[in-house]
């Protein structure tokens, strides 16, 4: 589904991201770990169009998608939510919602400006899909609270469900799990696993490393920028490397 | 959905027409030119309002397309002695156009940046303006006609309603896109830009937009100054303009539909009451602009005004039989 080939980001004369290379297949929970400073998050933006890759290629479902702009990337069908959540403040649940199916609307400024007939339906029908998503994942009951005041695990929640109105083919979550205690990230993990179930392709970034042992199909693991290893759990959590990265030298077996 | 308008509130809104329509017929004309200049600056605070309340781009050199639009139309009547409508379209045209061409070049930047590109860029327009020789330069442009009505020229009375019309009209389209899918849009930029674009918003694309939008009203206003004054000068579009404005725009509070209108009409009529502090102007709406965002950082309608008894009851009549929540 999604192919990065030799993905390198280079910052000045850092090298963030060196020569990584990813297959993500369809409908799989794919994980990418590795110890602070590897560079996951870095291989993420360069993925969703936040920083140009300085070389290597990204193509996703076939469509080269290398360099694109952000909101060029989320067009083409990839989701995402960031490691601070950025939710839209000011607005409630419910519309943090509406603004996930932004590219779905079809009326444009002067529809917007006179009200037209077509566009009152559109916001109609807008609205019905949206409280349809949120009675799904069960937010309905909070969509006029205020984004701010939910308190932190739903807000990830929100977070993903707004990245899920835009209606991806693959969505990306960068630490999901982050500041969360261990009853929500158990609930988020049923969360995760409900989405894939329902035919979602997920990239995640996670430093939960339980989580991601029992989550995720296949793990890649990136140690100073590179890729060290990738497999299912038993394998990464077998392999010399990986467990040199995170324990150091001497823990090897 | 069909919204149900509350009977009481169109009441209310019916009283508030029938007040401005009778208005001017009871008063003197130094008091209708008063009203026509809230006019003109409630259609400047509602534009400058799409940018700073609702996009969050925070420019200070809003005036510029003010002049621009005075500038157009002014010359288009002057010189070519063409009809009013058409300087008046033109000078909203005038303004979007140069908007565009700083909204290229600016909104790439953000907050102090752009506020000081804005501004820097605003003062510039006006120094060419106040230069060339075919903006006369100095002198200005004066003999600037009213426009035609019926055969007749326009009266003082008559002018005040075109304003009062244009005015509805824009706070009528304005409140509809504010609650549309641009509207939103808009917002999301305002939160946060980043997370817009994960969504596929066209950040650049939007911002672009609302800039040419909102300097085309800026232009026709500017048009109506114009006209109405009979003689403009590029000394009259200086930079405390652009900072009334936002003053305007702070104060009554920002990303609200009514904010901009009441800050509009406190910040113009207030200062005609307190004439002989009249040197002390700008100093006045410099204290006003800290104490309000000292004390009302959402502006006057952001104030808990229900905490007043009176206002409180009243919002309850009005809100009965109100259609439910969505």
């Amino acid at each position: 589904m999604l192919y990065a080939e030799e993905v390198s980001v280079r910052f000045g004369g850092l090298t963030a991201v060196d020569r990584v290379s990813l297959h993500i297949v369809p409908d799989e929970i794919h994980a990418i770990i590795g110890p602070n400073g590897a560079g996951k998050s870095t291989f993420f933006n360069a993925i969703s169009g936040i920083n140009k890759p300085s070389e290597g290629k990204i193509t996703f479902q076939g469509k080269d998608i290398t360099g694109l702009k952000q909101h060029q990337v989320a067009q083409m069908g990839i989701g995402r939510t960031f490691q601070n959540i950025k939710l839209f403040g000011s607005m409630t649940v419910m519309e943090n919602v509406l603004c996930g199916y932004h590219q779905h609307v079809k009326s444009g400024l002067v529809h917007d400006l006179f009200g037209l007939p077509s566009q009152m339906r559109e916001e109609a029908e807008l609205l019905e899909r949206c409280k349809e998503l949120l009675a799904r994942v069960e937010l309905y009951d909070k969509r006029m609270m205020k984004a701010n005041n939910l308190p932190y695990g739903e807000q990830r929640k929100l977070e993903i469900v707004r990245a899920m109105a835009t209606g991806p083919k693959l969505l990306m979550l960068d630490e999901p799990a982050a500041g969360m205690n261990p009853s929500e990230t158990e609930e988020l993990k049923q969360f995760i696993r409900k989405i894939n179930a329902e035919g979602l392709t997920i990239l995640l970034i996670e430093h939960d490393v339980k989580m991601v042992m029992s989550l995720a199909d296949t793990i890649t693991v990136l140690d100073h920028g590179s890729k060290i290893a990738e497999g299912s759990a038993d394998e990464v959590k077998n392999d010399e490397k990986v467990i040199e990265a995170y324990l150091g030298k001497s823990y090897r077996r | 959905m069909k919204k149900k308008i509350n009977p009481r509130a169109l009441i209310l809104l019916l009283a508030l027409l029938a007040l401005l329509t009778a208005f001017p017929f009871c008063v003197s004309n130094y008091i209708i030119q008063i009203a026509v200049y809230c006019g003109i600056y409630i259609m400047l605070a509602v534009s400058l309002n799409l940018l700073v309340g609702y996009t969050g781009i925070f420019s200070m050199g809003h005036v510029a397309f003010f002049c621009i639009g005075a500038y157009t139309s002014a010359l288009l009547a002057t010189k070519l002695g063409i009809a009013f409508p058409l300087c008046f379209i033109a000078g909203g045209i005038g303004a979007a156009f140069i908007g565009a061409l700083v909204g290229f070049a600016t909104l790439r930047l953000n907050d102090i940046f752009l506020a000081f590109t804005t501004m820097g860029l605003g003062e510039v327009i006006r120094i060419i303006i106040q230069n060339a020789s075919f903006t006369n330069g100095a002198l200005g442009v004066a003999g600037i006609p009213m426009p035609m009505l019926a055969g007749h020229k326009m009266t003082r009375i008559e002018f005040y309603f075109m304003v009062l019309i244009l005015v509805l009209i824009l706070v009528y389209l304005v409140s509809r896109l504010v609650h549309s899918n641009t509207g939103r849009t808009l917002k999301m930029i305002r939160d946060d830009a980043n997370a817009a674009s994960s969504l596929g918003v066209n950040v650049f694309r939007y911002k672009m937009t609302i800039m040419i939008l909102s300097c085309f009203v800026a232009g026709l206003a500017g048009s109506l100054y114009a006209t109405f004054l009979q003689y403009i000068n590029a000394s009259n579009f200086s930079i405390s303009i652009s900072i009334n404005i936002i003053a305007m725009v702070a104060i009554g509070g920002m990303g609200t539909i009514s904010g901009p209108i009441i800050g509009a009409i406190l910040l113009q009529v207030l200062p005609e009451a307190i004439r002989f502090l009249s040197n002390y102007r700008q100093l006045m709406f410099g204290i006003a602009l800290v104490i309000s965002i000292m004390f009302a950082p959402r502006g006057l309608v952001g104030l808990n005004w229900k905490r007043i008894p009176f206002i409180a009851s009243v919002c309850e009549k009005l809100k009965t039989n109100n259609g439910k929540e969505i």
